[in-house]
């Protein structure tokens, strides 16, 4: 099977006779990703299943606007981005609890997930990061856990270098804190 | 960074979470299912009240500004008081016959509806000076 690059399959899509072929290219390359990148914010599978066919559904109705002024990659993990934080809030105002509470709520419901197998730790390490604000946890996940360059996040999140490096660091700081005293 | 080495040997990157089994395998079909699903291609109505409340709540607001201006621009008045059409008249007087200035003067300011009194000291002072014909106005009133 010929692989293509995302700026082909982009073309590719544009040509209506094309259009099933080449989205199926984008599902097969980046649904994993965009799967993984969703769940380390929602932590539940069926939450997340929910949030990236959406998202990949937004994608199939815009792809056809998309212009290349940036990759095709940010612009997918962007929309996941938003699509997971849109979620998290829309939860959060349907839920009676404040900010900390649905925290706790998150926490109660992975331990008893049947799709999280995670130790004592990793679960602490969950609780750390629901508390973190937004923007912090999601550098920490796409630097931490992605391995990716601040460029990229920069791109994705369109926020500076430097702030991505000191939101990076302060995360970096509460975890160790927070690991140290439990 | 230093930091992030002093948590790395805490944490792995396996978060422990997990998918359901061949759950990847099934998800291109599902989202594609999805796509060409009936419910999806629905254009987006919007409700007629909705629409009609728009249009209607546009135009009233339109009919408030023309409203509005059309008495700012068209319906301000300016009243002459009679000194400036006094001036007026005399500037122009060679062009006015007398019965048009006649015409001219605001019934509220005829003679008949003055209010001014006169003084009789200034009457007497005024047709001396006047040199009038005393026997001429007496025959005239009489």
């Amino acid at each position: 099977m010929p692989s293509y690059s995302d700026k082909e399959i982009v073309k590719k899509f544009k040509n209506d006779k094309d259009k099933n072929e080449s989205f199926t290219l984008i599902l097969n390359k980046y649904k994993e990703k965009v799967y993984w990148h969703i769940r380390k914010l929602l932590l539940i599978h069926e939450d997340t299943d929910d949030v990236t066919q959406n998202t990949f559904i937004k994608i199939y109705k815009n792809l056809n606007n998309f212009r290349n002024e940036s990759e095709l990659y940010t612009w997918i993990y962007r929309i996941a981005t938003n699509e997971a934080i849109t979620f998290l809030r829309q939860k959060k105002k349907r839920g009676i609890f404040s900010n900390i509470d649905s925290e706790k709520l998150i926490i109660q419901n992975l331990k008893s997930d049947e799709y999280f197998e995670g130790d004592e730790l990793q679960l602490k390490l969950q609780k750390i990061l629901t508390q973190l604000p937004e923007k912090q946890r999601l550098v920490f996940n796409m630097k931490y856990y992605d391995d990716m360059k601040y460029e990229q996040i920069s791109k994705i999140l369109k926020t500076s270098v430097g702030a991505l490096k000191a939101s990076y660091h302060h995360a970096i700081k509460k975890i160790e804190k927070y690991l140290k005293n439990n | 960074m230093k930091n992030q080495n002093k948590i790395k040997p805490i944490l792995n990157k396996d978060m422990g979470f997990k998918v359901p089994e061949g759950y990847f395998n099934e998800l291109p079909n599902a989202i594609i299912n999805k796509i060409n699903s009936p419910e999806i291609n629905k254009p987006k109505t919007i409700l007629l009240s909705k629409r009609i409340l728009s249009y209607a709540a546009s135009f009233i607001g339109f009919l408030i500004i023309l409203f509005i201006g059309y008495n700012y621009f068209f319906t301000q008045t300016y009243e002459i008081t009679p000194d400036e059409m006094v001036n007026y008249i005399e500037s122009n007087s060679y062009s006015y016959h007398e019965n048009e200035i006649a015409d001219m003067i605001d019934y509220e300011y005829s003679a008949e509806n003055s209010t001014l009194e006169l003084n009789s000291d200034d009457v007497i002072e005024y047709l001396l000076a006047e040199e009038i014909d005393y026997y001429t106005i007496i025959n005239e009133m009489y």
